[in-house]
């Protein structure tokens, strides 16, 4: 550069106003909106999205073993059963429902479990319980039992021995529903310790052999919803001592049934309360297609019990999310790992969320 | 491939081969309880030895059926019966009393209605029961 | 299509991709040592009847390697075939778990179903090659002897999922 050049940079640099030297500071997150969601990643990091913008809000670091987690948003707290061995993929193992802090991601306590948590990746292996203090894991080996924690005071309450059961929903009266093999639903009530103090059975309502209901439940403002492999819908309450299970509607029509639809995917049933709307991935696949990805998405009227609208997908969907808010947007995890965002009124697609983890699973909200 | 086994009602021995009954246990039990029956205790219970004479004390019979790993199996009552037998000449041959009777369909049909809500309960009680029986034979 | 037909026609597709990929996978090396027997008649074939009761052919037919092979009827996992192992074993210094899920699978070749033991194998990172999600007869979690969704890694030193194998263990009598 010619002298006139530098004498030039010189004086401007001097005028103009300098960048003041930094420190490195920690973002902390901000309190969940009804458009975020978690994608679990298959060995353990959770990301974070708000699908309303499609910015990444932070990362749960998650032990490979954990699939989903319960939160707590009032308390601002994450509850996560997690298990770990002592040299990565091997050595010594220990089992922990870790306490997570919903603003730093960070852990700030954990309490040792029985070293039984089940490996499955399902959102209803863990529960908070009504009564917001104790958190259900649910454990096989391969027998199954559930381990109850005291997440108040941080103490291991109890385990209790479910053979021939599994999955955890929550019900009030610190309650908890699960699916069992022979067809119907058991019901287990905890007391103030975490120590069972009820234990009752459904009538049977469902054939394994001819169509099992999947064990994927989705959770109502009366309790719990159900689909079976061939589209049936029970609608699951509990009074009392009562497990009220309602007589089946169809999600499929004599005509889906002949063109072969079929509810499938993964996570391929969301719901949205206040328009309650049911969300399902279904494919022409034909027999043993529950566990293929969805070429469209239906969606329902669940009062109604009627179709309503149909979305055709580019990319054949795993699993879905819907916000609860008033602008509902649905969130389907495409065959390509992305995740395409749809505004629900127009079924449009909105955005696409890139770049969410080398292998996105469960899509859970706050 | 369902497995059909054709139960004589008049026989007490299955008028199947052992292949099949093998074959059946293969399928619906073995994957947990091993192909010798050991399985993993204490996670997963050995089927081997023992159940000749727990199925001696009171109860014990109904146990074997309505143990959810058994009553859930996808079988009829009548395979359900068959297994349950294979299990006990096939793994339990030096603790079965000679004048053992074969399980039939009925019996696993009646015992199967009654489902087991709290399996670890019974076996408990059960078991003290079995303990008492060994100690006094 | 009588089993002659069905392996008259894959004959033809076999040996044309046989020559391509002869270099690439052993496993088609291996299977297709097997088949010298049956190529080296191979023009006169369409003029014999094949017997099944006498055939020296293979037992079984088809990739390994992929998806589609006959015993992954019911699998839900990565195969162990494209890690390191076989069909029957655990890559090196993977651990086999001796609980594991049973299913039945139809063999075309012989027309019989046999029974599949699906063990994983255990203890290493997942090797995540190959991954397979059949669903055969597969129930939900509350069947667990019955259901591939869950990690079969039990009765092992560590859980850490690394492949899944498919070990016949017999016909299925019918």
């Amino acid at each position: 550069m010619r002298r006139s050049g530098w004498l030039l940079l010189l004086v401007a640099s001097t005028s103009m106003a300098n960048i003041e030297p930094e420190t490195i500071g920690t973002s902390t997150m901000a309190k969940p909106a009804s458009t975020w969601l978690m994608v679990h990643g298959a060995l353990g990091p959770a990301y974070v999205f708000d699908t309303a913008t499609g910015d990444m809000q932070g990362l749960l670091s998650l032990s490979r073993f954990t699939p989903a987690v319960e939160t707590r948003v009032d308390a601002g707290e994450l509850y996560a059963a997690e298990s770990f061995y002592s040299r990565g993929p091997r050595g010594e193992r220990t089992d922990l429902l870790t306490i997570y802090d919903m603003t730093t991601l960070a852990p700030v306590g954990e309490v040792e479990l029985p070293q039984k948590i089940a490996a499955l990746g399902f959102l209803q292996y863990i529960e908070l319980l009504d009564d917001q203090r104790h958190v259900a894991v649910y454990n096989m080996t391969p027998a199954a039992s559930v381990s109850l924690v005291d997440v108040e005071d941080r103490e291991f309450a109890s385990e209790i021995s479910t053979p021939g059961c599994a999955l955890i929903m929550g019900t009030a009266n610190r309650g908890f529903l699960q699916i069992c093999g022979d067809g119907s639903l058991q019901l287990i009530r905890v007391d103030a310790n975490g120590d069972e103090s009820q234990r009752v059975r459904s009538r049977k309502f469902f054939s394994i052999e001819d169509d099992p209901v999947f064990d994927k439940p989705v959770q109502t403002p009366e309790g719990w919803l159900l689909t079976s492999y061939q589209g049936q819908v029970f609608d699951v309450t509990v009074d009392g001592d009562d497990i009220n299970i309602s007589e089946p509607w169809s999600l499929l029509t004599d005509d889906d049934k002949t063109d072969s639809w079929s509810p499938g995917g993964g996570q391929f049933i969301a719901y949205h309360e206040s328009q309650d709307l049911l969300f399902v991935l279904v494919n022409a696949d034909g027999e043993f297609s529950h566990d293929s990805a969805g070429s469209e998405v239906w969606i329902f009227d669940r009062s109604a019990e009627r179709r309503i609208g149909r979305l055709s997908l580019e990319h054949p969907g795993t699993n879905l999310f819907v916000s609860q808010n008033d602008a509902p947007l649905l969130t389907v995890t495409g065959d390509d790992m992305q995740l395409y965002v749809f505004d629900v009124e127009t079924l449009t697609l909105v955005r696409t969320i890139s770049e969410v983890g080398w292998a996105p699973g469960l899509l859970q909200g706050f | 491939m369902r497995v059909r086994l054709w139960l004589s009602a008049l026989l007490l021995v299955p008028a199947v081969s052992l292949a099949d009954n093998r074959a059946t246990y293969l399928l619906h039990c073995g994957g947990c309880h091993l192909m010798d029956g050991s399985g993993t205790p204490p996670e997963v219970p050995s089927l081997r030895d023992e159940l000749g004479r727990i199925i001696q004390v009171e109860g014990g019979r109904d146990y074997l059926v309505r143990v959810p790993g058994a009553s859930q199996a996808p079988v009829t009552d009548a395979e359900l019966a068959d297994i349950i037998n294979w299990i006990l000449t096939e793994f339990n041959a030096d603790t079965l009393a000679p004048d053992f009777g074969s399980f039939t369909a009925e019996e696993v049909k009646n015992a199967r209605a009654h489902t087991l809500a709290d399996p670890l309960k019974h076996r408990e009680a059960l078991w003290q029961r079995y303990r008492t029986h060994v100690k006094e034979n | 299509m009588n089993i002659t037909e069905r392996m008259l026609g894959w004959l033809d597709d076999t040996v044309a991709h046989s020559s391509r990929n002869l270099a690439r996978r052993s496993s088609r090396r291996r299977f297709l040592g097997r088949l010298g027997a049956v190529l080296v008649g191979a023009s006169t074939l369409p003029l014999l009847p094949v017997s099944r009761a006498n055939a020296e052919g293979p037992k079984e037919l088809g990739d390994p390697q992929s998806c589609d092979y006959w015993r992954y009827c019911a699998l839900g996992g990565t195969l162990c075939t494209c890690c390191g192992g076989s069909v029957t074993t655990c890559p090196p210094g993977a651990e086999p778990s001796p609980i594991s899920w049973i299913g039945t699978c139809h063999n075309p070749v012989d027309d019989k179903d046999y029974l599949i033991s699906y063990n994983d194998c255990c203890g290493k990172a997942t090797c995540n090659r190959c991954f397979c999600h059949r669903s055969e007869r597969d129930l939900p979690v509350y069947s667990p002897a019955k259901a591939n969704d869950i990690l079969w890694c039990f009765g092992t030193e560590s859980r850490s999922y690394h492949c899944t194998v498919a070990i016949v263990l017999g016909e299925a009598t019918t």
